[in-house]
């Protein structure tokens, strides 16, 4: 469509939409005739510093729109300056400066092409597309620097067009051709820059990664004799389950013993007072004896005595006699002699319980201090099996320190290192697997952050703190960055925390820069957690899992998951439950999430065993064996969360893809609050005009880690759009937290940035992406997508 | 109890009877060495039997190898439930410092239309155990064990329509119209299938 041409006869036909869209192309007409006075410039270089306040709302005009955008172009090309400085004096293909540099680029080339500089975004490509010849070894190096130089000058100049003239100049393009024509260097074919190269040339150089580990004595361990020792330990200390089980039952008949000996003992009582009634003990015995346990003691005394203690019949009372005399027998004494025999084998059949159970008594409480020390002996020497094959944390922090005392020695800068925990063994798994993902990262978010932070006269003291700690039966690990770090780092660590079923956390800490938290579940060994009961099945969660629990539900938590639901099995009907038994509150989660079990058991200590590979499951850590033998599912519950959640979300899909669910049409809802999360402010302001206009509620965050902040507050939205690119924590970042942690926000995530290959799309969709958008985007496929999300959503 | 690679490598190394140990006594080297290369050399004789256990499903027997069986016991009180499990497949338990996967034969080799599942309150639980793999069948009720000449197996065709087609290669013949399981087929398709079921259902 021809815009010039387009004109309208009647502007009573036209919405206020199309009259908002016409006041802004005159405005724009207005600022081209405005840029030969002069002012122009003069006016960029007074909102040069505004560029960084985040107070723009309300910048509406296109004039400020450029100016936003000439701000913020001039500060990439000025980061792209000092990054290749800095890849001149590394004079290497490794040089972190090439990465910062093609970080800027990118944004550059996304942000000058929705702002219709195509020529600045061709020449940000060229840049990106140099990079990577350099790096891959398509061009010389030195070539490859005087392209760079070549390059940045034309995106320079052609800004300056834009600044002066209020259009982009093509000639430091062509010339820009030119050069690199004469230099060789290709210019047709487009390179993709993945993160994945990026990251792979900037492995650590030798010297940075050699360690430092403390001098100690070290022998030679056959790695399956060792696994052996492990296993055998293992064993060992599972044996003490079933040892303090048996040892509670011994327990228990043991006060059952008490308890009958105490019955025997009123019971001799009451014999006593039946045989010798109101103290005159010589009551006759009745003919049979009453008890089956009277006849067992009187046919053991006849045993023993050889004479049956048989009572005599009482004689009738002759007549006459007065009853005094009739209760006097000259054979009395026989009678009495005989109760006595009786009562007292009685009270010694009494007394030698008392003295068995006594004896017992003794002897258990000998065993129960046996069985306590054998508990813990075998402890000890799990734990011992165990730090053979852990290491202590210092190592990684010894590493850290260097590429820190590296990075200053070039910088000249005094960055410093805070460590705590260097003491806490960490397994050798955790280890090697994290090792390099965390040492690239260190040395990549230095790098780009010293390049990126201007210089000033005070100079700022920079701080890494790097902690780790044994909590229950996980490691956690803390990084965290007094500033502002390229985004990016959770892509890097994704792959070994996966690996090690781990989670990792960010939030902007007190210093104004960003902080990780990266907790990993030991995979073996003995197991904290609670014991509960969930569909008539016992099943364990680890404690590190649990932050509290909820015996009065009182404060309503934002969310409950049942614990039998999660799992799949058979669900019990709430209407059946009289009391609901205490709510499990979840640790680690930005809102109050609880979980709902049938009954909470104990505290219990377990081995975990991991379960062989076709039983694996999603939620499920490993096993444990109870002491009767009962086998116990060990619960990963925020995985397990996850994995409902993406269950849920596939069945809804299939549902509306089959047209089972009603579609309700969104004019019935209220304005829908959108979430745009992009560090360029033009592209933000740009957004929030174009869904503003169309009735959305718009709130900007300039980074991942403030998008987090708004998607765990109570403004979260329904819809997120996410630029890929972004500082402290990138696009990529925050889904992989959103996959990762359920809870967080119940939003659709539309992706909107300047990768656009396939590769990113397929990435994002994984990670559970509604929709992915190139940059520049048409505004009705825009508008068109975040309804279509809306529509999903409801 | 045997394996089948135990049976199968015993034969190529019979022991030495009474007599032959008394020749050997007197053998000198040269003889010894001609004796020792001509056993070497001799081809171990296959097996030509086998023990087998009968298993009472419903409406029908089936046999298995007694060298498969690693274990025969009473089931475990209670079995844990692992999450999305097949329909046949009943549980877990600890076993022998494992967990292995409990199955219902009876369920997973479904019976002829209009036979209904016999239940498994007193049934009788198998460990099977082959390459590495542990897994337990539950079955109603066993019967005698039985020696069965390997020429006495006929082909599962014979008679036809005895087991479900889509399974025949977890069977390896047919004695006497009851079809005899290939335990190490077996395994390997129920552990497949196991672990298939989160994603496949």
């Amino acid at each position: 469509m021809d815009e010039k041409s387009f004109s309208f006869d009647s502007s009573e036909e036209l919405s206020p939409e199309d009259l908002a869209v016409i006041r802004a192309f005159d405005a724009m007409d207005d600022l081209v005739v405005a840029s030969s006075s002069g002012e122009q410039a003069v006016e960029i270089q007074n909102t040069s510093a505004l560029s960084s306040d985040n107070s723009l709302i309300g910048v509406e005009s296109p004039e400020d729109m450029l100016i936003l955008f000439a701000s913020e172009a001039d500060e990439d090309i000025g980061i792209m300056r000092r990054a290749l400085s800095q890849v001149e004096q590394d004079n290497s293909t490794n040089s972190p400066g090439l990465v910062t540099l093609g970080r800027a680029a990118h944004k550059l080339k996304g942000t000058s092409g929705a702002m219709g500089c195509e020529s600045m975004s061709a020449i940000a490509a060229q840049i990106e597309e140099e990079i990577q010849l350099i790096k891959d070894g398509g061009i010389a190096f030195l070539t490859g620097l005087m392209a760079l130089v070549h390059a940045i000058n034309a995106l320079e100049l052609t800004l300056q067009s834009v600044v002066n003239d209020g259009k982009e100049s093509q000639l430091p393009l062509q010339e820009l051709l030119q050069d690199l024509a004469r230099l060789k260097v290709k210019t047709e074919e487009q390179h993709p820059v993945s993160t994945e190269t990026q990251e792979n040339t900037t492995l650590p150089a030798p010297n940075e990664i050699q360690e430092l580990s403390p001098v100690m004595a070290a022998a030679q361990v056959d790695t399956h004799n060792l696994h052996e020792l492990i296993s055998h330990t293992e064993q060992l200390v599972e044996l003490n389950t079933p040892l303090q089980s048996a040892q509670k039952q011994v327990t228990k008949s043991l006060m059952e013993l008490q308890a009958a000996h105490t019955r025997l003992r009123r019971l001799e009582g009451l014999f006593s007072s039946v045989v010798f009634p109101d103290g005159s003990a010589d009551q006759p015995p009745a003919e049979r004896p009453a008890s089956s346990l009277v006849a067992r003691i009187l046919r053991e005394t006849f045993q023993r005595t050889g004479r049956q203690p048989q009572a005599r019949p009482v004689p009738a009372q002759p007549s006459g006699l007065t009853p005094e005399a009739a209760a006097w027998d000259e054979m009395e004494m026989d009678r009495f002699t005989e109760h006595k025999i009786l009562l007292q084998s009685f009270n010694e059949a009494v007394a030698d319980v008392a003295t068995a159970s006594a004896q017992l008594k003794t002897a258990f409480t000998q065993l129960n201090t046996l069985i306590e020390q054998q508990v813990r002996q075998a402890m000890v020497v799990r734990n011992d099996a165990l730090r053979l094959r852990s290491a202590p944390f210092s190592i990684l922090v010894t590493r850290v320190q260097r590429i820190i005392q590296t990075l200053n020695q070039r910088h000249n800068r005094a960055i410093q290192l805070e460590a705590a925990g260097e003491t806490t063994e960490i397994d050798q798994d955790i280890l090697d697997l994290l090792a390099e993902p965390l040492l690239h990262l260190v040395r990549i978010s230095l790098s780009d952050s010293l390049l990126s932070l201007p210089r000033s006269p005070n100079q700022e003291t920079y701080r890494i703190w790097l902690q780790a700690q044994a909590v229950s039966n996980e490691i956690v690990i803390d990084l965290g960055f007094s500033m502002p770090i390229p985004g990016g780092a959770l892509e890097t660590l994704r792959g070994p925390v996966q690996q090690l079923h781990g989670s990792v956390a960010a939030r902007r800490n007190p210093s104004g820069g960003v902080s990780y938290q990266l907790r990993f579940p030991r995979t073996q060994g003995v197991i904290q957690g609670l014991l509960v009961q969930a569909a008539g099945q016992g099943l364990v969660i680890p404690l590190s899992y649990i932050d509290s629990i909820d015996y009065k539900h009182q404060d309503p938590p934002a969310q409950v998951y049942w614990l039998s639901k999660l799992l799949g099995f058979s669900s019990p009907s709430t209407s059946s439950i009289v009391t609901l038994p205490p709510l499990i509150l979840l640790a680690g989660s930005h809102k109050r999430v609880a979980l709902q079990v049938d009954e909470i058991v104990g505290e219990v200590e377990l081995i975990m065993k991991p379960l062989t590979e076709h039983l694996k499951r999603p939620g499920i850590v490993g096993t444990a064996v109870d002491g009767a033998g009962n086998v116990l599912l060990i619960v990963d519950l925020p995985a397990l969360i996850q994995h409902n959640i993406s269950q849920q979300r596939n069945q809804a899909l299939s549902a509306a893809s089959a047209g089972l669910s009603p579609v309700q049409p969104a004019a019935t809802r209220q304005p829908a609050t959108l979430l745009v999360a992009d560090d360029s402010v033009y592209m933000r302001q740009s957004l929030r005009q174009t869904f503003e206009r169309a009735g959305y509620h718009v709130i900007e965050a300039r980074d991942g880690v403030e998008a987090l902040e708004y998607l765990s507050s109570d403004q979260s939205p329904e819809v997120l759009l996410l630029d890929i690119e972004m500082p402290n924590l990138n696009g990529y970042d925050l889904l992989n937290i959103l996959h990762s942690q359920p809870g967080i926000a119940d939003c659709k995530t539309i992706l909107l940035t300047s990768r656009s290959s396939e590769k990113h799309r397929q990435r994002a969709m994984e990670l559970g992406a509604y929709a992915f958008l190139g940059k520049p985007c048409p505004e009705e496929v825009l508008l068109e997508t975040v309804q279509k999300a809306l529509t999903n959503a409801s | 109890m045997p394996s089948s690679f135990d049976e199968r490598d015993s034969a190529a190394f019979t022991p030495l009877t009474e007599l032959q140990m008394r020749d050997l006594e007197r053998m000198s080297d040269e003889e010894f060495w001609n004796y020792a290369r001509q056993r070497v050399y001799t081809l171990p004789e296959a097996p030509t039997h086998a023990e087998y256990l009968e298993c009472k499903l419903s409406g029908r027997t089936c046999l298995i190898a007694l060298h498969d069986l690693a274990e025969v016991l009473p089931p475990p009180h209670k079995l844990a439930r692992l999450p999305e499990m097949p329909a046949w497949m009943t549980g877990i338990m600890a076993w022998r410092d494992e967990t292995i996967a409990v199955v219902n034969l009876d369920l997973y080799l479904p019976p002829a239309p209009g036979v209904h599942p016999l239940s498994t309150v007193e049934c009788t639980l198998l460990v099977a155990h082959s390459t590495g793999r542990s897994v337990g069948l539950l079955v109603p009720a066993i019967g005698l064990t039985s020696r069965i000449e390997f020429a006495q197996i006929s082909a599962l065709t014979d008679p036809p329509g005895l087991v479900p087609t889509r399974n025949t290669e977890i069977f390896d013949g047919v004695y006497l119209h009851m079809p005899i399981l290939n335990i190490s087929t077996l395994l390997a398709a129920l552990v497949k299938q196991i672990g298939w079921a989160p994603t496949h259902g």
